[in-house]
C-alpha cells in the first residue's frame, strides 16, 4: 500500500520486484539522503513495501 | 605545484619579510623599553635605521626582552581598540594607524625574540639557514628547514575534522575544530597557547562556549589564542563567535606565522549559524534523524549559501552513516531513470549538480535500453510515431506549454533549459502538470501560436489541458537555485553533484566509455593511454583546478591535446610540456 492508502500502480510494483535485494536497499539509503519530499512517491513506497515483504532491514548500511 | 614547493615558498616569503639589515653592531642608540634580567638594555627597534643590539643575548635574554615587546604590544592593542579608527570627516584617524602600526611592530619584535630564545633565530634575527631555503627550493639540498617543514606537515597531516555545535553571538553556531587522529588533541601551539586540557570546560562545546562567553574576562587576543588551541582555525569561525573579524584575521596573519600557520590552511572549514530550533543530540550536533527536524525548516532561517551547506553536509553525514557514496546517487539516477520509462513513476524527476560528467548520457543511454523512439525534427513525426521528446537550451514558459501541449502523454526531457526556472508562469504551469495528488491540468493565459495552417491562421493549443506524460529535468544548478515548490513537493530529485576526487573518479570510468568522433563521425585516434595521461594531470592539479572547469568535455579536449603531444613529439608523450599546455588551457598556470 502506498502511504497515501491508495493502491501503487502495477507496474511500480512489479518494477521493484525485479529489483534485487542490493538494489533496492541501496534504492532506499540513497533516496534517504535526499531532502524530504513532501509530495508521494509511490517508487520509494513500493520500495520500502517490498524490502518489508522479503523481509530486509529496510535501513541497511550499503557495503 | 606541489605542496611541498608551496611550503618552500611560504617560507621563502617568510624569510625575505623577515630579514632584517644589519645595523652598526655593538653600538647603541634606539629607545630603551626596558631592561633584562641581566641588565641589558632592550630597544624599542631594531630596524634598518636603529643599531642591532642582541649580539650578546642569551636565550634568557631574549624570553625577558620578548616579554617588554609582548607588554607593549597589549598595550597599543587596548589603546587601538578604544581609538575611533575614522575622524568626524570620515578620514582614517592617524593616532589609530599609528597604534596599530606600533602594536604590530611589538607584536613582531616579540615573536623574533620568542624564536630566537629557541635558537631559531641569529642575534640579526635571521633564519640561521637563510641561505639553504633557495638551494632547497631547486631541489638540491636538503637544509636544517627539513625538519621544521616536515613537522609543518606532519602536524595538518594527522589532523581530522570533528564537527560540533557551540553558542556563538547569534545562536547556535556549527563548525570544526581540528584534532590529531591519534591523540584526539588539537594541535599544541607553542608560547601564549594553552594547551587545551587547561581551558575550563568538560567538553569540546562547554570549553569552546566558555571562551565565548568570556566570564574570566581575558582581552580578546587571548580568547582568539583559546579557539586556536582548542583546534578552531578559521578566522572567519572566530569571528563569527567572537564578533571579531579583524582580530582574528591579524593574528592568523602575523603572529600565528611564528607556529607556519600556513600549515593549517586546509583546515578553515567555516562555520555556519544554525536556527534556534533545530534539534541537537546530546553532543551539540544538529540531529537529522530526529522527528523534529526538516531541512525544509533551515532554508526559512538561513541564506541559500547556508542552506546549501547545512543540506549538503547532512546529506554527507547521512550517507555516511548509511554507507552511501557518490556511486550510489549515480546507480539510484539510472534506476530512476529506468523506473520512469517502464513505469511513468515518478511522475517527475529532477537530476541536478555537476554538470557535464554523464547525466544526459545516462538518460540517452536508459531511452536506448528501453527501446524509446525520441522525437526527431527533421523526420516530422507523427505523435503515434515516438514515445519521447528531449529539449535542450534556452525554453520560454510559452516553449514549454506548447511542448508540453504536443508531448502531453509522452516522456519529456528538458535538458539544460535552467532559463526556464525563476519565471513564474512555467513555475505554475509545472506545478499543475506535476502535482502527485493532482491530474495533470496544466493551464496558461497567453499560449503561442503551435503552427500556421493550410488557411494562413495561426493555430494555438487550447489553455488549459491535462498532462498525463512524465517529465525528466537535467540541470547543472544547484537545488537551491531549482523552483521549491517543484523540489519540494512534486518531483523526485537526486542530488548528482560531486567533490573534485569523486569527480574525477568518475571521469576515470566515463573514459573508458568515451569514444572521440569528428563531425563526419570518424573515429579521432584518442587512445585510453591519452585519457589516462589527462586522469593523471587531473589527480596531480586537482587542489589547483576550478571544479566547474572538470567535466567531460574538459576530458575529451585534454585527450587531444595529448594526441597532438604525443605526434609531436615522435610518438611519445612530453609529459612536462604536457602539463604546461593543459595547466595553460584550464588557467592555472
Amino acid at each position: 500500500m502506498a502511504k497515501d492508502g491508495g493502491e501503487q500502480p502495477k507496474d511500480v510494483k512489479s518494477f521493484v520486484k525485479k529489483m534485487s535485494d542490493d538494489e533496492l536497499q541501496k534504492f532506499i539509503a540513497s533516496s534517504v539522503t535526499e531532502d524530504i519530499n513532501n509530495g508521494k512517491d509511490e517508487l520509494l513506497d513500493a520500495a520500502i513495501d517490498e524490502c518489508k515483504e522479503r523481509g530486509l532491514d529496510v535501513l541497511q548500511k550499503q557495503k | 605545484m606541489s605542496t611541498n614547493l608551496r611550503k618552500l615558498n611560504v617560507v621563502r616569503q617568510y624569510v625575505n619579510n623577515d630579514v632584517i639589515e644589519k645595523g652598526g653592531e655593538g653600538s647603541k642608540g634606539g629607545k630603551v623599553i626596558g631592561h633584562t634580567r641581566s641588565g641589558k638594555p632592550v630597544y624599542e627597534s631594531n630596524g634598518s635605521k636603529t643599531p642591532m643590539h642582541t649580539e650578546s643575548y642569551t636565550a634568557d635574554d631574549h624570553k625577558d626582552a620578548g616579554k617588554f615587546h609582548q607588554q607593549l604590544y597589549q598595550k597599543h592593542s587596548e589603546k587601538a581598540e578604544s581609538t575611533p579608527t575614522r575622524t568626524d570627516k570620515g578620514e582614517k584617524n592617524p593616532k589609530w594607524e599609528q597604534h596599530i602600526q606600533t602594536r604590530d611592530h611589538h607584536d613582531q619584535m616579540a615573536i623574533k625574540h620568542r624564536r630566537a630564545s629557541r635558537g631559531e633565530l641569529d642575534s640579526n634575527y635571521m633564519e640561521k639557514s637563510q641561505e639553504n631555503v633557495v638551494d632547497k627550493i631547486e631541489g638540491k639540498v636538503i637544509s636544517p628547514f627539513k625538519d621544521f617543514l616536515m613537522k609543518g606537515l606532519l602536524n595538518t597531516a594527522d589532523l581530522v575534522k570533528k564537527q560540533i555545535t557551540a553558542k556563538g553571538k547569534n545562536g547556535p553556531y556549527q563548525t570544526f575544530r581540528w584534532i590529531n587522529n591519534k591523540t584526539n588533541a588539537a594541535h599544541h601551539f607553542e608560547g601564549r597557547y594553552k594547551h587545551e586540557k587547561d581551558i575550563e570546560g568538560n567538553s569540546d562545546e562547554e570549553k569552546i562556549n566558555n571562551v565565548v562567553a568570556n566570564k574570566k574576562g581575558q582581552n580578546r587576543a587571548q580568547q582568539h589564542r583559546d579557539l586556536m588551541s582548542l583546534g578552531v582555525y578559521d578566522s572567519k569561525v572566530h569571528g563569527d563567535l567572537l564578533g571579531d573579524y579583524k582580530y582574528a584575521t591579524h593574528l592568523q596573519k602575523n603572529e600565528l606565522r611564528e607556529h607556519d600557520f600556513s600549515n593549517f590552511k586546509e583546515q578553515r572549514a567555516g562555520g555556519t549559524n544554525l536556527p534556534t530550533d533545530v534539534p541537537t543530540n546530546e553532543k551539540g550536533e544538529v540531529d537529522y534523524k530526529s522527528e523534529d527536524f526538516d531541512i525544509n525548516d533551515i532554508k526559512e532561517e538561513v541564506s541559500a549559501k547556508d542552506y546549501n551547506k547545512i543540506s549538503k553536509f547532512q546529506k554527507k553525514k547521512i550517507g555516511e552513516e548509511l554507507g552511501v557514496g557518490y556511486k550510489d546517487r549515480w546507480d539510484t539516477y539510472n534506476l530512476c531513470l529506468n523506473a520512469i520509462m517502464q513505469t511513468g513513476r515518478p511522475k517527475s524527476l529532477i537530476a541536478y549538480g555537476t554538470g557535464g560528467v554523464g547525466k544526459t548520457w545516462d538518460m540517452i543511454k536508459a531511452m536506448e535500453e528501453n527501446n524509446l523512439r525520441v522525437y526527431d525534427e527533421e523526420l516530422h513525426l507523427d505523435p503515434s510515431e515516438y514515445d519521447a521528446v528531449k529539449i535542450t537550451g534556452n525554453t520560454s514558459p510559452s516553449d514549454m506549454y506548447n511542448v508540453m501541449y504536443t508531448n502531453k502523454d509522452k516522456l519529456v526531457v528538458f535538458d539544460d533549459c535552467d532559463s526556464m526556472w525563476g519565471d513564474a508562469d512555467a513555475e505554475n504551469m509545472l506545478k499543475g502538470a506535476l502535482d502527485t495528488s493532482g491530474d495533470g491540468t496544466i493551464r496558461y493565459a497567453n499560449p503561442k501560436p503551435l503552427a500556421v495552417n493550410e488557411d494562413g491562421k495561426k493555430v494555438y493549443p487550447p489553455k488549459q489541458f491535462k498532462f498525463s506524460g512524465t517529465v525528466i529535468f537535467i540541470s547543472n544548478l544547484k537545488r537551491t537555485e531549482l523552483p521549491q515548490p517543484i523540489v519540494n513537493s512534486r518531483a523526485r530529485t537526486i542530488d548528482l553533484s560531486m567533490s573534485m576526487d569523486e569527480t574525477i573518479d568518475k571521469l576515470n570510468v566515463i573514459k573508458d566509455k568515451m569514444k572521440l568522433k569528428d563531425r563526419l563521425g570518424n573515429d579521432m585516434g584518442v587512445t585510453k593511454d591519452h585519457m589516462n595521461a589527462v586522469i593523471d594531470f587531473l589527480k596531480k592539479y586537482k587542489k589547483n583546478l576550478d571544479i566547474e572547469k572538470v567535466n567531460g568535455r574538459t576530458l575529451s579536449n585534454l585527450a587531444m591535446f595529448a594526441k597532438v603531444n604525443e605526434r609531436q613529439n615522435g610518438g611519445k608523450l612530453d609529459t612536462q610540456k604536457y602539463e604546461k599546455q593543459c595547466a595553460v588551457l584550464l588557467d592555472i598556470a
